[in-house]
């Protein structure tokens, strides 16, 4: 809170002396535009953002080109919807095709993992003196929590370190990190029983007493809150969103037992207790080698669980106003190399959206006979971020300031694409 | 003459004498391990000629200090620290001589040494009566590193607070009233060494009545190298971004440490990271360059963020909407750096260069033999061979050949298919280069020499157009004349940057130290300076930017003085401080412990030798050692050694090509059936056979290595040779892997013991789980993963600069309330539970656990509170107590 507040301060004081003196730059003139676009009346409320780490197959997944030589082994199936066809290794997500809006058209140039899913994650090049926030992060920061309990935004999965996280934005706007959906969060239930958890609790405010009587800053008062809040999250029902395990064995065979699937299962739980948005992360897509042999376990764990979560969100009535997307950093080769793998591919690739006010059972853009490029319906990574934060309510020119008072954007210079809501 | 030495069962060296003196100084061996040196017989160490002159090191140490005290003193430096090739571009310093007529008469010498040599006799008799070993080892076995103890600090830290008094005074403000030892040992132990003292500690420095016993912690924990380094260390780490578990940073934050260690002085320290150059084995330092491979610009921000304090950021794209600075200022600064290039290990005269090379080679020899013609023109593709007929000077060929068109054609096609069967062969051989290159790819920083800076497509401005090549130029201060030579120029640079002249490099390092002591800067931010930011204590700021060119830069040294301070023994400012309103520093600013020093608290109270115990400190010198063996194999031998083992390797993976297309084909049919399980089945063993042929490929080229580990001979003659662990760490190790549960007392009842023997059990699971991965955070992993105490409590994540925090959050308070943390803390093998554990009486515990948790004595209110619960509920409470101190405010925050 410091930060924020001194930046906030220091902000005012140079708007105040020289920033308004200084002859606006065309960079900065965002600050002041008033939003072109209007708002959807009716917003979602709530994100689930699925990444597939390494980079998803365009060709053996959505955007199959049967026929062509590009294609290898791969091979399609019907969906529920005429017209779209899928990888034969998808047949769960194929029964809800009219819930899916497959964008085919994605474009970028980033074709290093790091930079990609930076990109991804944030719509800005990744940089040495800046870390931009993720689209959970700019969620909570300008629409705050709806449960107040439970955190705005929880990342699931392996990676010490992930992007689109906090950002330059103050500490309270990480995401929660979980790392085993299995064990959920950590250290939330007492070693004691509750008797003696109270009596600790006690004699721990005792003892402290003397000291915060003397000592009442800012940061000090600030651990008080932070306790009251462990505390209460320890005793509330929504504690139990982060169990899986009261799950019955049938809804979690359903989504299935890989690390993924029990992130997407612990989503729906943290979806349903409202927070805010939640990331799963799938790494192992980086598929130079043997492409033909690992697609079909990968896309096996991925279809199960995204369909079970489609299927759930939508029986409890979460789907209308909660966004899914399925992204990745850059689709593969379409030409098969000689380890019969793909390599990293950003010209075209594929990823998707469901929920929310997006249109179902509607594939966006298009590429060539071969998958190569992009030859309709072009979209950058900022315009399908733009997309989902539209989606979100969230203004896509609503500017904030870094420590530095640089300005940024929840898209950067994305623009929602109005043709994929329906 | 080479020695081997035989110590516990296990022969090491060979070493000279030279390394004998230094591992012995070490502790690594003692005069007592066998030594060979003839080859046939075994005698003392303490016997080998040339090593038993080796004066014992706690002489050694006094008979330094006694020299020092007869001269006048004199602030140097470490040894062999200034590079011999640092050509100063820049006139002599110009001293402010401002510690003239200052006595500097060491402060009571005698005193001095009687302090920091009885603790240590203690300590011995200590370790005889308490052979269980757990009393805290008081680090005399370092030498200090640094030498500034001749340098007396009180006159300019009094000058220091007289500056601050006098600004009080206008203020009409009062000083803070002192703290008590208590506290002010709890303050400069966190400060210093980054931790809270052991209960050991804190008597022999509670103990002592001299006058001047303050003055003397302060310089005993600056002495040491192990403590101070493990907390000073994290500054660097924090501001220059270096994270673990990448190749490169292995070598970079081992020589920072050291650096550290060394007390290199800062000026310098600077100027070799930013003119670092080269391989990083034999230069860690062009690592700073690494940490921003591909970012040339950003590189260029970054330092002048962190030297200069200076944010230049903005201007990368457009003048500095906030601050004076134009984007072509901003891209003179760059054209200094902007060259350098990370070659990943392919600069023209590498071995993975000539790899290429010889494919390139092998692919035309292939394509003129196709042809049957020695001067068959070289083409790449079918489309070419239209172009080259149409030439003028086809037709003289064809004729001169006699070749028609047509078979002109042919020849050309039979070349290019040629070339491409080439091709493909040797497709499997290039990426197993890249697999084998994979580990070393960041090794080296060279210089582009066809790539100059030039200004950007959009650059807008008058003063000059897109796509111009850029002359570098300073910001500020003097300038630099023009330099053809790319290294020079950089060195020139680097010369700039750490000027005294340089108006702003003192300034920002002065600040950021003394934010590090007193919570506050005497301007901030730290690293937003601009024209307009307003000092509110110039003078005391010129005072110290003196005092640092006064002391050449020695970082320690400077520290000695703030932390000599009326202001740093003064209460803490109680009150919220308003930011960005003045300070006034009538005590310094209170703040919350970062997360590595909690962490390391919380050892202390677990492992015994915490500053010493250095439990991976071996397998990172592996790691070193593999990656440069690693690098050996593929670049240190000559070509011709090291091609054919490639192609062999190569040939490994084409074979397995071939394989691989028949699982393929397998494995597809297996899914097109839906049998799921022999697909699976299938897909593993493809697997294996892959990850089979990639360990064959490694041991075939990588011939430094074996069995992944490095051969003997590239250890030797290496500055980090794999030494034996060092006793301390040997000791803690022996200590944790031999935990056990305390043995119920004889007179309980049976159901009394079952329950004794349960919670035993339990406590000693818990302790295990906690000290798995337990040592101070300068010894672990850098950041910790997501979920880590260290990462929960605000570590940086080594991203950004300066990006650690000390903020709440929920995850933190989960933790220390239900995390195995303080179980595992009075656990009767971690050192506190030691403790506790020969005690009876409830006021005794009581006092232990708050002189060890929060360096001082409970309150008598405190006391009575604690036995109220004791009354009702016996030895729970003490357990109750050590979970209630560890969740209190007053151990996180340091008062």
């Amino acid at each position: 809170m410091i930060k924020s507040d001194f930046n906030r301060r220091r902000f005012l004081e140079l708007a105040a002396g020289s920033f308004l003196g200084v002859t606006a730059h065309h960079s900065f003139g965002a600050a002041g535009e008033k939003s072109t676009i209007p708002q959807l009346a009716d917003p979602a409320k709530q994100l689930i953002y699925l990444y597939m780490e390494g980079g998803m197959s365009h060709i053996d997944t959505f955007d199959l080109k049967t026929g062509h030589e590009n294609q290898g082994s791969t091979q399609p199936i019907n969906s529920n919807v005429d017209g779209i066809r899928v990888s034969s290794h998808l047949p769960n997500l194929a029964r809800h095709a009219d819930k899916l809006c497959i964008v085919n058209s994605l474009t970028s140039t980033a074709g290093d993992h790091e930079k990609g899913n930076y990109f991804m994650h944030t719509s800005y090049q990744q940089r040495a003196t800046i870390r931009h926030p993720g689209i959970g992060s700019w969620y909570h920061k300008l629409k705050g929590k709806i449960n107040p309990t439970l955190p705005a935004s929880v990342f699931i999965g392996r990676e010490s370190r992930f992007h689109g996280s906090g950002g330059f934005f103050e500490p309270e706007f990480e995401p929660l990190a979980i790392n085993e959906p299995e064990s959920g969060l950590k250290y939330a239930q007492a070693l004691v029983e509750k008797e003696r958890f109270d009596r600790r609790l006690n004699l721990a405010n005792d003892i402290d007493a003397e000291f915060l009587k003397r000592y009442h800053s800012k940061p000090i008062r600030a651990y008080g809150h932070m306790y009251a809040d462990a505390v209460r999250l320890m005793d509330s029902p929504d504690l139990a969103a982060f169990n899986i395990h009261k799950e019955d064995d049938k809804t979690k065979e359903r989504y299935g037992s890989e690390p993924f699937a029990q992130g997407c299962l612990l989503a729906r739980r943290l979806i349903e207790r409202n927070v805010r948005s939640v990331e799963v992360s799938f790494g192992g897509w980086d598929t130079h080698q043997n492409n033909f042999t690992s697609l079909p376990e990968l896309c096996h764990t991925m279809d199960q669980a995204v369909a079970a979560l489609l299927e759930d969100l939508e029986r409890v009535g979460k789907l209308k106003d909660t966004i899914v997307v399925l992204t990745t950093e850059f689709g593969r080769t379409p030409q098969i190399n000689q380890n019969v793998g793909r390599d990293h591919y950003p010209q075209a690739f594929t990823s998707v959206l469901a929920g929310g006010g997006f249109k179902g059972g509607y594939v966006h853009g298009k590429t060539s006979k071969g998958g190569e490029e992009v030859i309709e319906g072009s979209m950058t990574i900022p315009d399908f971020n733009a997309s989902i934060a539209h989606a979100l309510g969230i203004p896509v020119d609503h500017v904030l300031y870094s420590p530095t008072v640089r300005p940024f954007t929840v898209a950067h210079k994305g623009k929602p694409q109005l043709g994929l809501f329906s | 003459m080479k020695v081997y030495v035989h110590r516990k069962g296990k022969n090491y060296g060979p070493f000279s004498v030279a390394q004998i003196k230094e591992h012995l100084r070490a502790n690594n061996f003692i005069g007592d391990d066998l030594a060979c040196f003839d080859g046939s017989h075994w005698i003392k160490l303490s016997e080998v000629p040339g090593v038993s002159k080796t004066p014992d090191p706690a002489k050694d140490q006094i008979r330094l200090k006694t020299e020092k005290s007869d001269k006048e003193p004199t602030l140097q430096k470490a040894e062999g620290s200034k590079p011999k090739t640092r050509k100063p571009v820049f006139q002599n310093r110009k001293k402010a001589l401002i510690l003239t007529g200052v006595s500097l008469v060491s402060i009571g010498l005698v005193t001095f040494l009687t302090f920091l040599f009885i603790p240590s006799e203690q300590d011995q008799s200590a370790r005889g009566t308490h052979s269980d070993g757990m009393i805290q080892n008081i680090s005399l076995e370092q030498r200090p590193a640094s030498s500034f103890e001749g340098f007396d600090p009180r006159p300019a830290a009094e000058k220091i607070d007289s500056f601050l008094n006098a600004n009080l005074n206008r203020e009409k403000l009062q000083p803070n009233p002192i703290i008590s030892d208590e506290q002010f040992l709890r303050r400069i132990y966190l400060s210093v060494i980054g931790r809270i003292p052991t209960i050991l500690e804190a008597n022999n420095f509670l103990n002592l009545t001299a006058d001047n016993k303050h003055s003397l912690l302060i310089q005993k924990l600056l002495t040491n190298d192990a403590g101070y380094t493990a907390h000073h260390y994290q500054f660097w780490a924090d501001l220059l971004r270096i994270p673990t578990n990448v190749d490169y940073t292995l070598y970079y934050r081992e020589w920072i440490k050291e650096q550290v260690r060394k007390n290199t002085p800062y000026d310098e320290l600077v100027h070799q990271l930013v003119s670092g150059h080269g391989l990083i084995f034999n230069n860690p330092a062009a690592a700073y360059y690494l940490r921003d491979a591909g970012m040339a610009l950003d590189n260029m921000s970054n330092s002048v963020r962190i030297f200069l304090g200076t944010r230049l950021e903005c201007a990368q794209c457009h003048d500095h909407p906030f601050d004076k600075w134009t984007q072509m200022d901003y891209f003179k600064m760059a054209a200094y750096t902007y060259d350098f290039d990370v070659r990943m290990g392919v600069s023209h005269d590498s071995n993975r260069q000539q790899v290429y090379q010889d494919f390139g080679k092998r692919r035309n020899a292939a394509f003129l033999e196709a042809t049957g013609f020695e001067d068959f023109p070289h083409m790449h593709d079918e489309s070419k061979i239209d172009e080259w007929l149409s030439q003028p000077y086809a037709p003289g060929y064809l004729e001169r050949n006699n070749l028609s068109k047509e078979e002109f054609r042919k020849a050309a096609i039979r070349g290019l298919i040629a070339r491409k069967e080439t091709s493909d062969f040797d497709d499997p051989v290039s990426q197993t280069v890249n697999m084998l290159y994979g580990h070393i790819s960041n090794v080296q920083v060279k210089h582009h020499y066809d790539k100059p800076l030039q200004l950007p497509h959009d650059y807008q401005y008058d003063n000059g157009s897109p796509h111009e090549i850029v002359k570098p130029g300073t910001m500020f201060g003097p300038e630099i004349p023009h330099l053809e030579d790319q290294t020079e120029r950089k060195n020139a640079y680097a010369e700039w940057l750490v000027s005294p002249e340089n108006p702003r490099f003192t300034r920002v390092i002065v600040n950021r130290l003394w934010k590090r002591a007193f919570g506050h800067g005497i301007f901030e931010p730290l690293d937003n300076l601009t024209d307009r930011t307003e000092i509110s204590q110039p003078e005391l700021l010129r005072f110290l930017e003196n005092l640092m060119q006064e002391l050449d830069y020695n970082i320690r040294a400077f520290q000695n003085v703030l932390f000599h301070t009326q202001l740093f023994r003064r209460e803490m400012h109680l009150e919220d401080h308003p930011l960005g309103m003045k300070f006034h520093f009538a005590g310094p600013l209170l703040k919350r412990m970062s997360a590595e020093q909690i962490w390391d608290s919380v050892t202390t109270l677990i492992l015994p030798n915490v500053d010493t115990y250095a439990p991976n400190k071996k397998r990172t010198q592996e790691r070193i050692a593999r990656t440069k063996a690693i690098y050996q194999s593929l670049e240190g031998r000559p070509i011709e050694e090291v091609l054919p083992k490639i192609r062999e390797a190569g040939a490994l993976r084409r074979e397995m090509r071939g394989e691989q297309v028949e699982y393929e084909k397998k494995i597809s049919a297996a899914y097109a059936q839906s049998d799921h399980e022999l697909a699976r089945k299938l897909t593993d063993e493809l697997k294996v056979k892959v990850r089979e042929m990639e360990t064959m490929s490694r041991e075939l080229v990588l011939v430094d290595l074996k069995d992944n580990q490095v051969r003997p001979s590239m250890m030797m003659g290496e500055s980090m040779i794999g030494s034996p662990m060092s006793s301390a760490t040997m000791e803690v190790n022996e200590r944790i892997s031999q935990a056990k549960p305390r043995k119920a007392p004889g007179n309980l009842d049976p159901n009394e013991r079952r329950i004794w023997d349960a919670r035993e059990r339990t406590s000693l699971r818990h302790f295990r789980d906690v000290v798995r991965q337990m040592a101070r955070a300068v010894e672990l992993e850098s950041p910790a993963k997501r979920g880590h105490f260290l990462r929960d409590f605000g570590q940086s994540d080594r991203e950004v600069i300066d990006n650690s925090s000390s903020h709440a959050s929920v995850p933190q308070a989960l933790y220390l309330l239900n995390s195995p943390l303080s179980v595992a803390i009075q656990n009767s093998n971690a050192f506190l539970g030691g403790l506790l554990a020969a005690l009876n009486k409830p006021e005794d515990k009581i006092e232990l656990i708050y002189r060890s948790m929060l360096t001082r004595k409970p309150t008598t209110l405190e006391l009575e509170r604690i036995l109220t619960d004791y009354e009702t509920h016996g030895e729970e409470t003490i357990e109750d107590l050590v979970w209630a101190l560890l969740n209190s405010r007053q151990f996180i925050f340091i008062q």
